[in-house]
């Protein structure tokens, strides 16, 4: 179970010091999905950037399973294995066909060749876009992108699946797609999935939902 | 990340920005094909020059001559001006001062380590005549038994083969022979004055035909007779020596040797020396070649360097993509330092190919117009260890290159690169 304690993230120095998530405590149990909504500038983004390593709080820590995932995992190893990130702008490599971009994680963890393709496959197949392997990332439109960004996120059968705006560059009928297409994962594989998101629909479908407002949790309610 | 996958992925990133990469491979290319051109005529020449003169390098002979007399004293006009000494005549039209002396000889021969003296008599010829009656200039030196040569018919004249000479492979016309093994055996007349200006003929008889070097005049003669000819054709019946031939004993060393020879005022100057003289001017013009090949290849560079930055910039999205996905930063950095020694490979690799076509071109050009007539000269050689040397070379210098431009894309934040627009 990820646990965030106490957790604060301060920016700037003495007299420009600002407070972007102040103590926060908040626990992400296994097989859940979870919503953190709030305005901009309210600290998504920078609580996002702390639950997957990628910046570290000022103070607290964020655990896994107990263990600190700054202290006692190698964090850029743990991200890669344990945690899915899904982002608004997809990051897909255009060039590439949609077969590679899925594989991408297993190939910076160093799976073979052979073994990464399979295993992208089949998590093409889990967002209906198996039969799409061979084309190239580019030629997709955009729920089909977010798709594959979406595989590429399970391809390592992370623990947790962080989704960053996923809906946010896409139309309503592609977006409404997106969205049941998690919850559909979340039920049939059981993955842990956070969305960060400012649309309160979205966030009314997660069985738990965090808001915050100006670096602090006002509700953690549903 | 697997070393195969980063070099896949480094290569399949230099051919995004295919018109960026040629040009980098352009300027790398050039710097190698003038580095390798520089390299190959360098072992061109100096391969030629081993053909020639590579058997004499352990040669037990030397040439001595007086201290200084191989040097220039007064007399020629971009000279500084030498003071002069009454002791010494210094005449300078008198070429006889550097003569050896009867009691140079002595000395010489009283002198530690040498092992004998051998006076290097001349024979001068008028001419010679071939069996079908045809005149030839006749180039002449005595066969010095210490000094190899490369026998391709019939045999070597020793010291006891009177009226015997050998021809070089291209005078065997003086025998009126078309091959060498024709020349064998044959008869030919030799024509000169003697000191009170009295033609004279005399017959010899081709023992061997031998491959010439740079060094060898066309006909050689037994010592017995040129002794004979030398001595007829001097005035008083006595030849003057500039040099005469020693040998060395095998109890000193080379150095300790010419060290002996130069407390008692001679200059020793072996074959080996020759042709460790010519080589030295060989490595020399080579190394001047090579800098200048530095020069373009230090422009290439900052090439790669300026490829890899502007890199680095338009892949910083990507960037923090590999981090999110659990890239390390050793990872990122492996990636752009990989680039550089492919962009370095590649490049090497091109001007390589590049220069051996020119290689091709220009030996077979040389071999037909300015070097014609020059048997066994290869301009330009470029060797496989050369090969491997400037592909190794070139590889580090845009691995360092390329180092910079990797640090900074392993350091950067990946959430700002992430918002990189």
């Amino acid at each position: 179970m990820l646990k965030v304690n106490n957790v604060t993230k301060t920016y700037g120095k003495n007299d420009m010091a600002f407070d972007a998530l102040k103590n926060i405590n908040v626990e992400f149990k296994p097989g859940t999905t979870t919503a953190i909504i709030g305005k901009s500038g309210s600290g998504k983004s920078t609580l996002l950037h702390i639950l997957t390593g990628l910046d570290r709080p000022t103070n607290g820590d964020i655990t896994d399973d107990g263990k600190s995932i700054f202290k006692d995992f190698d964090t850029d190893t743990w991200r890669g294995q344990s945690i899915g990130i899904v982002f608004q702008q997809f990051f897909l490599q255009p060039n590439n066909s949609v077969l590679e971009n899925v594989a991408l994680p297993l190939k910076i963890q160093g799976v073979k060749k052979k073994e990464r393709l399979a295993k992208a496959q089949i998590a093409l197949d889990k967002v209906d876009l198996g039969e799409r392997a061979k084309t190239r990332a580019n030629d997709l439109s955009g729920g089909q992108k977010q798709r594959v960004a979406i595989a590429r996120a399970l391809v390592t059968d992370p623990t947790l699946l962080i989704a960053d705006e996923p809906t946010g560059n896409l139309d309503s009928e592609n977006s409404q797609n997106i969205e049941d297409l998690l919850f559909e994962l979340n039920k049939k594989i059981g993955t842990t999935i956070i969305i960060v998101t400012h649309d309160e629909d979205l966030a009314k479908r997660c069985q738990k939902v965090i808001y915050l407002k100006d670096g602090v949790v006002v509700k953690g309610l549903k | 990340m697997r070393i195969l996958d980063i070099a896949g992925t480094a290569n399949s990133n230099l051919r995004r920005s295919k018109l960026r990469t040629f040009l980098t491979l352009l300027s790398i290319s050039i710097g190698t094909f003038t580095l390798a051109l520089s390299l190959g005529l360098g072992q061109g020449v100096r391969n030629y020059i081993t053909s020639q003169l590579g058997e004499y390098q352990d040669v037990n002979l030397y040439q001595v001559t007086r201290q200084g007399a191989n040097g220039v004293g007064a007399g020629f006009g971009n000279n500084e001006p030498v003071k002069y000494d009454p002791t010494k005549n210094t005449a300078s039209a008198d070429i006889s001062q550097n003569f050896l002396k009867d009691s140079d000889l002595a000395t010489l021969k009283d002198t530690e380590g040498i092992a004998n003296v051998q006076l290097p008599y001349a024979a001068s010829f008028e001419y010679a005549t071939s069996p079908d009656g045809d005149k030839y200039q006749a180039p002449t030196e005595v066969r010095v038994p210490q000094i190899p040569v490369k026998v391709v018919a019939g045999g070597d004249i020793n010291t006891e083969s009177k009226d015997n000479i050998m021809l070089s492979r291209k005078y065997i016309a003086l025998a009126g022979a078309d091959s060498s093994e024709q020349a064998i055996g044959k008869q030919v007349s030799f024509t000169y004055k003697n000191a009170s200006g009295q033609i004279v003929n005399k017959m010899f008889t081709v023992k061997g035909v031998f491959e010439p070097t740079l060094v060898d005049l066309p006909i050689k003669i037994n010592q017995i007779d040129t002794q004979q000819i030398a001595e007829a054709q001097a005035p008083f019946g006595k030849p003057s020596f500039y040099y005469v031939y020693v040998s060395r004993t095998s109890n000193l060393t080379n150095e300790q040797f010419k060290k002996n020879l130069k407390a008692k005022n001679f200059d020793a100057n072996s074959l080996a020396d020759i042709n460790n003289t010519l080589n030295g001017i060989v490595t020399g013009v080579q190394i001047s070649l090579a800098a200048f090949s530095g020069i373009a290849i230090l422009a290439s560079i900052i090439g790669v360097i300026n490829t890899l930055f502007m890199a680095v910039l338009e892949r910083t999205r990507e960037i923090g993509l590999f981090r999110a996905l659990g890239a390390k930063r050793k990872t990122v950095f492996a990636l752009f330092a990989v680039e550089a020694t492919l962009l370095g490979i590649w490049g090497s690799i091109t001007g390589l190919v590049a220069a051996f076509l020119a290689q091709l071109a220009i030996n077979n050009i040389a071999a037909n117009t300015f070097l014609k007539g020059i048997e066994g000269i290869q301009l330009l050689n470029i060797t496989a260890p050369q090969v491997a040397i400037i592909i190794v070379a070139i590889a580090s210098i845009t691995l360092i290159a390329g180092l910079i431009p990797a640090l900074k894309a392993s350091r950067l934040d990946p959430i700002e690169a992430l918002r990189y627009e």
